[in-house]
């Protein structure tokens, strides 16, 4: 497959979702924010944080060429490590995060689509990738 | 929020997602009668803003007020930003793109409604 179909097609299914997450993501992170930072700092930065990423790798995984495609794939990595760590830290210990984030307990809050959603973004950048890419890796 | 109007909202967005799996499964593009519902459904979404403010301003404060009101606010990015996403790729799936938006609308208004019933509570 070329590099073009990767923003056609069923990649255009991807950004859609992704656009909702960060859309999602971003307005719960700035209404924790605004209405109470004091109760739990760490889990808000990490909110907005998750909120940001998404943002990135929406635009990244719309835009075709070589660049996009590395920032993608860089943007999907974090957050399945995001959504797996916050995920054990959540279930390990309810104590450090007293209000949710999108990425609490698996994201579950979400129909744990925040750990479906980067899965499926790393199989389709690695299935829309180049050829010359895929014998050299 | 008016239980009348989200349960409307909820029921249009339900039609408008199954209608698009539809011409997804007969591969179709989405009808220009389509883009009207749309268009009518986005209209209730303005309307349900208006009243959520309203009845906000008006002193009914549900536990997440702050939620609420974004929620409301960001509802009406959803069907636009999914009508041209869709529109501007001729693939064949680009039509379940308005699946997915209408689904949100469906999801988050009916999350107000639940953020909604804390009201006085």
């Amino acid at each position: 497959m070329d590099e073009t179909s990767r923003t056609s097609g069923p990649g255009r299914l991807l950004v859609a979702v992704y656009a909702v997450f960060a859309l999602a993501a971003c307005s719960r992170a700035i209404v924790q924010l605004i209405t109470r930072f004091d109760e739990a700092p760490v889990a808000y930065l990490l909110s907005l944080l998750s909120g940001v990423v998404y943002v990135i790798a929406t635009l990244a995984l719309a835009r075709p060429g070589p660049l996009w495609r590395r920032v993608a794939l860089i943007t999907c990595t974090f957050e399945l490590v995001g959504v797996l760590a916050i995920g054990v830290l959540t279930l390990i210990d309810d104590g450090d995060f007293p209000d949710e984030t999108v990425w609490s307990n698996f994201g579950q809050g979400y129909l744990f689509i925040p750990l479906i959603l980067p899965v499926i973004g790393l199989y389709w950048l690695r299935r829309t990738a180049p050829a010359d890419r895929l014998t050299q890796g | 929020m008016s239980s009348i109007l989200s349960g409307a909202v909820i029921a249009v967005g339900l039609v408008s997602s199954i209608w698009s799996v539809v011409l997804f499964a007969r591969a179709r593009r989405a009808s220009n009668v389509m883009l009207l519902v749309l268009l009518g459904l986005e209209l209730l979404l303005l309307i349900q803003l208006v009243i959520g403010i309203v009845r906000v301003a008006g002193g009914e404060r549900p536990e997440e007020t702050a939620t609420f009101l974004s929620y409301a606010a960001s509802l009406l990015l959803l069907l636009p930003a999914g009508v041209f996403w869709s529109a501007a790729d001729k693939s064949r799936t680009s039509v379940l793109v308005i699946f997915i938006a209408c689904f949100a609308v469906v999801v988050m208004t009916a999350r107000m409604f639940q953020i909604w019933s804390t009201v006085g509570g």
